[in-house]
């Protein structure tokens, strides 16, 4: 019995003392804070351009680059993953990844390796954000501006915020791959451009801006190729459907003074989407209803809050029916992919109608009719009780 | 032929063999003896059971002479006494007249040392040798009253008691007592007069509280004893004795309660102790290993304590105190695990902050086995556990170290452990100091000279405090042990292999019993009443039953209901 | 052996860790490819009908107090046939170690340690629960303990972090693809059922008390199925019919979309942890059913003996049926439903019909030792 303890022991000891597999250090390891996918479609090349972060040392330079941008090319981005290797002195991890960039030829190509890549490989969160670039993904990996040292980093809580203008969408990883199988749904990417921005302090040409990232709209897929760009102003109607837009400003004209605005922030705003279907042509309802606080009035009134608050409300909803419809004729009438979502809800709802009309829906969805029902309900001003008096000019006694 | 050396019946069998083979030989001697051979192979066989007959009859002999009684004449029981015990330079034989017995010679034995010897000298000799203090109708009365008479009727000592028995009265002496021998009379009286230096009673160093009694159990059993006696007046609390260990003969009590302690229990420790047969006890963790439920098990399942009060409430609840002659460590039983988490402190301060600080043991016990394994979880294995931000600083803490995790670990592990180790051996005023710069100066210094990552000082520096919060030390030791191998296994596993071991770990702990009851008792199996003392501690007015399983069933209950305090109804 | 007791409680807690890990991650995936988004009504018309079988088990023990379903297959059947019965739920329970087993490795191999050998992961798991099964019943049944908190505690945690990207839509509309497809899917959940109905023969003779056993067995399978079929809501609810179809484990892609704030982000590590226990339990309880149908089948004494060679069998069991993941949940599809669903169906039923033919329904009471002498 002793004899068979210690082999058994032997063995296990064996086994554990020369190391293990999938040990690897910390210090070791590329962390990837970004990256870009592209494609070079003449030579059917993908190329994947990876922003690293730089640990600082213990001796911290600062004016050195915290983050190392690398490129490399290859038949798949799986391919083009490894042979970062050749150029890398660290090993390429996943885990800490915010931002997948998809170029733009990649998105007018297929986006299907992109979701396959990043939904096969386990050590990719599912809430990295994702997003299509207008033109070369690479172009933007490499730009510092901006809050964070890691720009990476910075994306990470730009997409958390982004529900406050709302005129951009949320896609991770997650909603894309979860849009992209389903047989009634169609995605919709946020794109990024290059705003020009603030003149970087200490830069030798004063001249010389710094080129900022920002969101900019979406980007309209139809299955798995882009179709076509949405302005931020067209996005948002796609928010609201989307019940994405928690927090948006709207901005109407104030009463009696055509040149000045009045800024108005909603609040829990739901959109209700109804369908019907008769005799195999479907009919939608959306109904979108919410609060809404007045933020900011740029003129002075003669009128009661009372009466304020009916023709500020008036006008918003009147708003936000113009930019769904603004939404609704791009999308429906010019890209024809069905971003809104119409389909899922016309299967919800009516299954078995939608069971015989589901092959012909890509040709059916531009000729639906939608009408737009918009109930927003103005609750206050916030913290004020009057609105904007100029009392030395009488108005507003 | 098997042996089973000592027992009765196997001496019997011996006999019966022995007188078989006589018989047999007397046999064979009348019919004609078959040959040489067969008489050679009698005689060898009849020589070997010689040779066990002779040595059993050593150790009858032996015993026979150990229950043979005092003798009569003086002089014997003297040289008996000192063939025994010897003469030591410590061990005293006097001898004195008794004067109002016709001057009959009387002999004491007595160990300088640990008896009183004034009080032989004015409670024994002076009324015995003074004529005037005995009564004058003493004269000729019969042998074996003598003794009996000068017990009652003499001697001024409190504690007296006869013996015939030579083995009870060589106890007597080495135990303390003053053996009075008179001449012509063979029984022996035992006299106690036992005195011996000890300590006095002081708080435990191990076990303080802030708010709470300071005193602790010392070093002599019968000191012990009254600090229990002056907290439980019951008439129900007995102490019950035992002599454990060959040569030692230690003084080990049983305290508990009569109605309340359980039966089947109490018969289980009794006979546990009886089995013991060993040379010495010379602490209580001798007899804690030799009693317990698994022995090769890491963990500790017989609690033990200094405190008194943590004794008492032992015993109110039921179960039972053991308590060992010179130590004051006093070891409770049946213990549950839930038991070592548990401080006295708890119950003198508010419920809530007891609460409170028992959630903390729970994280500190938890975070010291398993920290370590964390920090090589995270920075060798799964990277994407922790915060961007996070990972980033420890890469860039350990980028120029040249250890992989795993070694440095195990090196910064190592030597705080032998830190830990060097300042015990250190004195008192000068170890904790030593102790406390000695691992902050090393700690500062690797990290400054990059053998070890910033990040790793930290966590094991954490598993050392969080060591230190477990209240029971051996709970506390056993827990440093575990860590190691934890360590290993997530070394070579990752989460995998530290969840593998992590569930052996529990898996052995859940085998665990204490005297027959379950060691989770009252989690695993559940008990609701007795919850209310596990993971938080329920104010006194709501502990109304006593927890566990260790107590008598008829005996549940030990506060009467609704004893909370509110204020009047004033309608 | 049959001195070992369970009381009412451990028992309920047994059969909810035997039905659960396994049940959210490969059946899910498993019916998610059959039937899309209605795995969930699926599973629980596979669980229904799964609370009844078991039903008939326990009453079947009651009726044949502390014999194990070998046992009392044999009065009813005859020592050849019983062997039989033994042998094939020796197989089966083997088999089903593999599976179980699996479930835990694979989460691990392909999720976190993705380089180590698949055999060595394999044999220390393996030796995890012959230590557990080396220790006894008793204490396997307190592990479950731990096992329930931990099924408790992770669902409670994914239903709050799921809770961003729970869209009530992607369950509409109900019964997508008929209500009969849906029942012939149900079919995969017996891969689960079967583990309890059938371990219930083994463990329901260990009862203490056989007040309300009945309803008790009932009533276990009922929860269990509950806390299953509350994660293939969810993961619809989340991930959606279509995308569950994907995977291997779906439940491990459930926790990889759920961020529980900031600085959690990885809820794999945390799904991993609470995973283990109830995974463990599952396990020890398929090699221990697997040891005592050995045992009674050959008469064997000595625990240790069985145990060691029991271990090596598995280990060699479990690595061939997941070295190659495909191949596993290919086999979960088919065979192992079907013939999971064949035996835990048939054999109850077939034994009920047989002791009804015969009369030996004659009620007997269950010998009920004295309190304190009680295992657990």
């Amino acid at each position: 019995m002793k004899k068979i303890a210690a082999v058994v022991l032997i063995i296990i000891n064996a086994m554990l003392l020369p190391g293990c597999w999938d040990m690897r250090e910390i210090n070791d390891l590329g962390m990837v804070m970004a990256v870009g996918i592209d494609k070079d479609v003449a030579a059917n090349l993908y190329i994947v351009t990876v922003q690293i972060a730089k640990p600082a040392s213990g001796d911290g330079d600062k004016k050195s680059e915290h983050i190392w941008v690398v490129s490399a090319e290859g038949k798949t981005i799986f391919d083009a993953v490894r042979n970062l290797a050749l150029l890398s002195s660290k090993r390429i991890m996943w885990a800490h990844n915010n931002l997948i960039i998809i170029g733009e030829s990649v998105a007018r190509d297929s986006i299907i390796p992109v979701i396959d890549y990043f939904t096969h490989n386990p050590e990719v969160r599912m809430e990295t954000f994702v997003v299509a670039a207008k033109g070369d993904a690479k172009q933007y990996l490499s730009s510092t501006s901006g809050l964070e040292e890691i720009p990476g980093l910075g994306f990470r809580d730009m997409y958390r915020y982004e529900f406050l203008t709302g005129k951009s969408v949320q896609s991770n990883v997650l909603r894309v791959a979860r849009r992209y199988f389903s047989d009634d749904r169609q995605i919709a990417i946020a794109a990024i451009d290059f705003e020009k921005g603030v003149i970087k302090p200490g830069a030798e040409h004063p001249e010389s801006e710094a080129k900022m990232i920002k969101l900019a709209g979406a980007a309209v897929f139809n299955d798995d190729k882009l179709v076509g760009w949405l302005t931020p102003e067209q996005t948002r109607g796609l928010a609201w459907l989307r019940n994405e837009a928690k927090a948006a400003v709207v901005t109407v004209r104030a009463p009696g003074n055509e040149n000045r605005s009045v800024s108005v922030e909603t609040h829990n705003v739901k959109a209700k989407i109804e369908t019907e279907v008769h005799e195999g042509i479907p009919a939608v309802t959306i109904i979108l209803s919410g609060d809404a606080h007045i933020d900011e009035e740029d003129s002075a009134t003669n009128l009661s809050m009372e009466e304020f608050k009916e023709i500020i409300d008036q006008l918003v909803e009147a708003e936000i029916a113009a930019e769904i419809k603004l939404t609704l004729d791009k999308v429906q009438k010019e890209y024809k992919s069905d971003v809104l979502d119409f389909g899922r809800t016309i299967h919800a709802q009516h299954k078995e109608e939608w069971n015989k009309i589901r092959d012909q829906w890509p040709a059916l969805f531009p000729k639906v009719p939608v009408k737009i029902v918009v109930n927003i309900e103005i609750r206050s001003s916030t913290t004020l009780q009057q609105p904007m008096k100029d009392l030395k000019r009488g108005i507003g006694q | 032929m098997i042996w089973r050396s000592g027992e009765l019946s196997h001496r019997i069998l011996l006999y019966d063999r022995w007188n078989l083979l006589v018989e047999k030989q007397g046999n064979s001697a009348e019919n004609a003896p078959k040959g040489m051979d067969s008489q050679l192979e009698n005689l060898r066989s009849l020589s070997c059971h010689a040779q066990e007959v002779a040595q059993d009859m050593e150790s009858i002999v032996y015993s026979l002479q150990n229950s043979q009684s005092v003798f009569l004449g003086i002089e014997q029981n003297e040289n008996f006494v000192k063939n025994k015990i010897g003469e030591g330079f410590d061990v005293k034989y006097h001898r004195f007249v008794i004067e109002a017995l016709d001057n009959r010679q009387a002999l004491i034995i007595y160990i300088e040392g640990i008896v009183d010897v004034k009080a032989i000298g004015e409670l024994l000799l002076s009324p015995l040798m003074q004529r005037n203090k005995m009564p004058q109708a003493v004269g000729a009365a019969e042998k074996p009253g003598i003794i009996s008479m000068l017990s009652s009727a003499g001697i001024s000592i409190a504690t007296v008691k006869e013996s015939q028995n030579w083995t009870e009265t060589c106890d007597a002496i080495m135990e303390g007592n003053c053996v009075l021998f008179v001449d012509q009379c063979d029984t022996a009286l035992l006299l106690s007069v036992r005195q011996q230096e000890g300590r006095a009673v002081e708080e435990p160093a191990t076990e303080s509280e802030a708010r709470g009694p300071r005193d602790g159990f010392t070093e002599k059993i019968q000191t012990n004893t009254a600090l229990i006696r002056s907290r439980i007046k019951d008439h129900g609390l007995r102490f019950e004795e035992f002599k454990i260990g060959e040569r030692t003969k230690t003084l080990v009590v049983l305290a508990y309660i009569e109605r309340l302690v359980s039966k089947s229990i109490l018969n289980e420790v009794r006979t546990r102790l009886n089995r013991i047969k060993v040379d010495g006890i010379l602490g209580s963790s001798y007899i804690e290993e030799l009693i317990e439920d698994s022995p090769y098990s890491i963990f500790p399942q017989i609690d033990h304590t200094e405190r008194p009060d943590k004794a008492s409430a032992a015993i109110l609840e039921g179960r039972i105190v053991l308590m060992v002659d010179t130590t004051p460590f006093a070891l409770i039983i049946p213990t549950v695990f839930w038991n070592f988490l548990q401080s006295a402190g708890d119950y003198y301060e508010r419920y809530f902050i007891g609460t409170f600080l028992r959630w903390i043991r729970f994280i500190a016990l938890f975070t010291s086995a398993s920290v370590s394994s964390f920090y090589i979880m995270t920075t060798s294995f799964h990277q994407e556990m922790i915060p961007t931000k996070l990972a980033l600083q420890i890469a860039a803490g350990r980028a120029d170290v040249p250890f992989p995790a795993v070694l440095e670990v195990l090196l910064m592990e190592i030597l705080f452990e032998i830190i830990r180790e060097a300042g015990l051996r250190l004195p008192k005023a000068i170890g904790q100091s030593v102790t406390f710069v000695g691992s902050i100066i090393i700690g500062q210094a690797a990290v400054q000279a990059d053998l070890v990552g910033p990040a790793l000082i930290i966590v094991v520096a954490v598993a050392a405090i969080c060591n230190f919060a477990i209240p029971s030390y051996s709970l506390a030791n056993a827990v440093r042990l575990i860590r190691f191998p934890l360590l290993l296994v997530t070394a070579a596993f990752g989460i995998f292999g530290y969840l593998v071991g992590l569930t052996a770990m529990v898996l052995h702990l859940l085998s665990l019993r204490s005297f027959g009851e379950s060691f989770w008792t009252p989690l695993i199996p559940f008990e609701k009443s007795g919850m209310k003392d596990v993971f938080m501690r329920a104010p006194m007015w709501r502990m109304l039953t006593r927890p566990g399983l260790s107590h008598s069933e008829d005996n549940a209950s030990r506060q009467a209901r609704g004893q909370k305090p509110e204020p009047p109804d004033n309608g | 052996m049959m001195n070992v007791k369970v009381s009412r409680t451990m028992y309920f807690i047994m059969i909810i860790n035997i039905l659960w890990d396994k049940a959210i991650g490969a059946t899910a995936s498993v019916t998610a490819r059959a039937i899309g988004p209605d795995t969930w009504i699926s599973m629980s018309f596979g669980f229904g009908a799964g609370a009844f079988i078991i039903l008939i088990v326990a009453y079947l023990g009651s009726k044949f107090p502390e014999k194990t379903i070998i046992k009392y297959s044999e009065e009813l059947w005859g020592k050849l046939l019983s062997k039989i019965v033994g042998i094939i739920l020796a197989v089966f329970f083997i088999v089903a170690y593999g599976v179980c087993a699996n479930v835990l490795i694979l989460h691990a191999k392909e999720y976190f340690l993705v380089e180590t050998p698949f055999v060595l992961l394999c044999l220390i798991f393996t030796l995890l629960c012959m230590y557990a099964v080396y220790l006894g019943i008793e204490v396997i049944a307190r592990y479950a303990f731990f096992g329930a908190v931990s099924i408790l505690l992770m669902t409670m945690l994914m239903a709050m972090g799921s809770n961003d990207e729970f869209h009530l839509n992607y369950l509409l509309p109900l019964m997508d693809r008929g209500f009969w497809p849906d029942i012939a899917a149900s079919v995969y959940s017996f891969g689960d059922i079967a583990l309890a109905v059938l371990a219930a023969g083994f463990l329901y003779p260990m009862l203490d008390s056989s007040k309300k056993s009945l309803s008790l067995s009932f009533w276990a399978m009922i929860a269990g199925g509950v806390a299953v079929i509350i994660w293939p809501v969810i993961e619809t609810g989340v991930l959606g019919g279509d995308m569950m179809q994907r995977y291997v484990f779906c439940c491990m892609e459930q926790a990889r979309a759920t961020e529980l704030s900031r600085f959690f982000p990885r809820f794999e590590l945390i799904m991993i942890v609470l995973f283990n226990a109830g995974c463990v339990v599952q396990s020890s309880i398929m090699f221990y059913c697997a040891k005592l149908a050995i045992r009674e089948v050959t008469g064997i004494k000595k625990d240790v003996y069985v145990i060691i060679s029991l271990a090596v069998i598995l280990t060699g069991v479990t690595y061939f049926i997941g070295v190659d993941n495909n191949n596993y949940s290919g086999f979960l599809a088919y065979p192992w439903a079907q013939a999971c669903a064949a035996l835990s169906i048939g054999l109850p039923f077939l034994l009920l019909v047989t002791a009804l033919a015969r009369g030996k329904l004659k009620s007997k009471k269950l010998l009920c030792p004295p309190k304190n002498q009680s295992g657990c």
